[in-house]
């Protein structure tokens, strides 16, 4: 049976090395197909809007998420309602799974990477 | 995977010595697993944690040396001690063949670390029986 | 097997709070580092936790931030050594940022 990863988002999106690196990480996963699950959480849920911050219509990172075979996104409800992002569409989609779905998606996880 | 045998560690530490504990924890971590006889595959050193490998670091007088207290773990071990190329050349630790390629005035790589991409660390995962991240 | 839980935040870290509402049965919850100042007695809530999970300090940390005497008694304290036993019989190991 092949592993599976789960790896957990928190870092918010931005122009910083750290915010970059942690999409890196997601990427490579992607790239040497651990065909990774990816739950967005705390400030990792800023992912799932497409911000003005970063201009209308640029390409993310993240927009390569397909591209890289990673298609199983999460989203933490907590977090997105915190970030007032409870009733936005989330772009990229992902499933939004509350306490106990994230407890069962860590679960049925072999291994956790934090991004 | 019986409790108890040898099992095949990774270790990563993500938080660097001078703004979190992540390498001192990550240090005492890895000492106690190679006391109980497992073996650690690598460890990798991401995001700020690469600052571990700039040997042009002096501890004031009476503080420790974290950095060379990791070398000393490698060297002793046979571990590999890896920090991410990409986020190490951002942060300015290049080692010899880097600073040549960008015609840099110096090197400062910590020995016996090693600068590495991050497939090393997604291979490091795969590899190991469990993963263990030490964050800042 | 269980997961075992890394949690290096005090009481009113969001990391930690979001861990503690993500827990599964049988889970084991490592508190190190500033993480053991939010283990003092009464910080233990299990009202609405799940059955049979496990928190543990590491001595280490207790020792250096003198709590030693001030854990919840649900708060077992455990030493490095230990600490690597936990990562071999649990899976997976999540961090808490």
């Amino acid at each position: 049976m092949s592993t599976r990863y789960l790896i957990i988002v928190n870092r918010e999106p931005g122009v910083g090395a750290l915010a970059r690196e942690a999409i890196d990480l997601l990427l490579v996963a992607g790239a040497f197909d651990l065909d990774p699950a990816v739950l967005f959480m705390g400030r990792g849920v800023l992912h799932l809007t497409r911000s003005r911050a970063h201009g209308d219509g640029e390409p993310r990172p993240l927009d390569a998420l397909g591209t890289y075979g990673i298609t199983r996104l999460y989203a933490d409800a907590s977090s997105l309602r915190h970030a007032h992002l409870d009733h936005a569409p989330l772009d990229p989609a992902a499933t939004v799974v509350e306490g106990d779905a994230i407890g069962r998606l860590i679960a049925q996880s072999d291994v956790v990477l934090s991004a | 995977m019986p409790f108890g045998a040898d099992v095949k560690l990774a270790i990563a530490v993500y938080g660097a010595p001078t703004s979190s504990e992540a390498p001192y924890s990550a240090l005492r971590f890895a000492r106690a697993a190679r006391e109980r006889g497992h073996e650690v595959l690598r460890v990798f050193f991401y995001y700020e944690a690469v600052a571990i490998a700039n040997a042009l670091v002096v501890p004031p007088q009476g503080e420790r040396d974290i950095g060379a207290e990791w070398s000393a773990f490698g060297r002793e071990h046979g571990v590999e001690l890896v920090a991410c190329i990409a986020a190490s050349l951002r942060r300015g630790i290049v080692d010899s063949t880097e600073a040549a390629r960008y015609g840099l005035a110096a090197h400062n790589l910590r020995e016996p670390f090693m600068l590495l991409g991050l497939g090393q660390f997604i291979e490091m995962a795969a590899n190991a029986d469990r993963i263990v991240t030490f964050v800042e | 097997m269980a997961a075992l839980h890394l949690v290096n935040r005090p009481a009113a870290d969001a990391a930690r709070a979001r861990c503690l509402a993500s827990l599964g049965s049988g889970d084991t919850v490592l508190f190190y580092e500033s993480g053991v100042l939010g283990c003092t007695v009464g910080s233990i809530d299990r009202r609405n936790a799940q059955p049979n999970v496990r928190y543990v300090a590491l001595r280490a940390d207790v020792e250096r931030h003198g709590v030693a005497g001030r854990l919840d008694r649900g708060v077992a304290i455990v030493d490095d050594l230990e600490f690597v036993d936990l990562v071999a019989s649990h899976k997976p190991i999540v961090s808490w940022i």
